[in-house]
């Protein structure tokens, strides 16, 4: 019975410090962009993958292809985001917080489509 | 050398089924909570069980308590199975290569193993330690090894998001 309750807590114990974990956050989306910087950007869309669980679409600026990640299909939709605004060959202005490995990559914080809606997608990136 | 080729995934992932989970609006989410749902039962029936075995309630008939909890066992894994392969469809290259769905999988299977195990093996001698008796020893090992492959598969679940 001892070694079952010391078993027991050891188990628990693991499972209470696995939060603490590097790499844990309540969100990927702070984990992948750095939220204390916001940079913003004009191009045109190249390629949307309007899947779930979130949207990914690449932006060309001069000659740099931006990976842009943002929300899931039901969310985008709700803040305007459709298929029929967000496609290839749009002309974009979006502001996010970028990679934080340095890639060509950003966490969308707002878009505005040239000659179509502006949104906010989200407000921080955590 | 990978057992299953990264092309396979590929063709995997640009199957309709896969289009389908990935690109209908309530798909996805609607999956994600049958998966959360059959874990529930899943862990749930299986934490409640192993904690008997392990000492705690002997007051409750451990061959009684397995009959209870055995068929929301199984259904929680079909549940969670089932949701959990239409998921991994959906985007297999990627999550094929995840280092947690990995770990997650090999987990599982010791699960599977450590239950075998417990059904050939331990169940069968229930009646000598069915109340108000510690299970041998044998018994209470695999009970902690099943709780804490179950936790460990919960967090390795949870990180597949975070670690590519």
């Amino acid at each position: 019975m001892s070694r079952a309750r010391l078993l027991l807590s050891l188990v628990i114990g693991l499972a209470l410090l696995a939060p603490l974990a590097p790499g844990h956050a309540h969100h990927t989306f702070v984990t992948k962009f750095d939220g204390s910087k916001t940079i913003r950007l004009a191009g045109v869309v190249t390629t949307v993958s309007y899947s779930n669980p979130h949207i990914h679409f690449q932006v060309q600026v001069g000659g740099t292809t931006w990976t842009v990640e943002t929300e899931s299909i039901s969310a985008a939709r709700g803040h305007g985001l459709t298929q029929n605004v967000l496609k290839a060959g749009a002309k974009v202005t979006i502001a996010g917080w970028p990679a934080r490995d340095g890639s060509p990559a950003l966490g969308l914080h707002s878009i505005s489509i040239s000659g179509g809606p502006s949104m906010t997608m989200r407000r921080t990136a955590h | 050398m990978p057992l299953i080729s990264d092309e396979f995934w590929e063709r995997a992932a640009a199957s309709p089924l896969a289009v389908a989970v990935r690109e209908s609006i309530w798909v996805y989410p609607f999956l994600e909570t049958v998966h959360v749902l059959g874990l529930a039962l899943l862990f749930g029936a299986i934490v409640a069980f192993d904690l008997r075995v392990l000492g705690f309630s002997t007051a409750l008939s451990v061959s009684r308590l397995w009959q209870h909890v055995k068929p929301w066992i199984w259904t929680g894994f079909a549940l969670a199975f089932a949701s959990g392969v239409l998921l991994f469809i959906g985007d297999a290259a990627d999550f094929a290569a995840n280092p947690a769905v990995q770990v997650k999988l090999v987990l599982i299977l010791l699960a599977g193993l450590n239950a075998a195990v417990f059904e050939t093996r331990l169940r069968p001698s229930v009646a000598a330690w069915d109340l108000d008796t510690p299970a041998p020893r044998a018994a209470r090992i695999s009970a902690g090894l099943s709780l804490a492959l179950w936790f460990s598969i919960l967090i390795a679940g949870r990180l597949i998001a975070y670690i590519k």
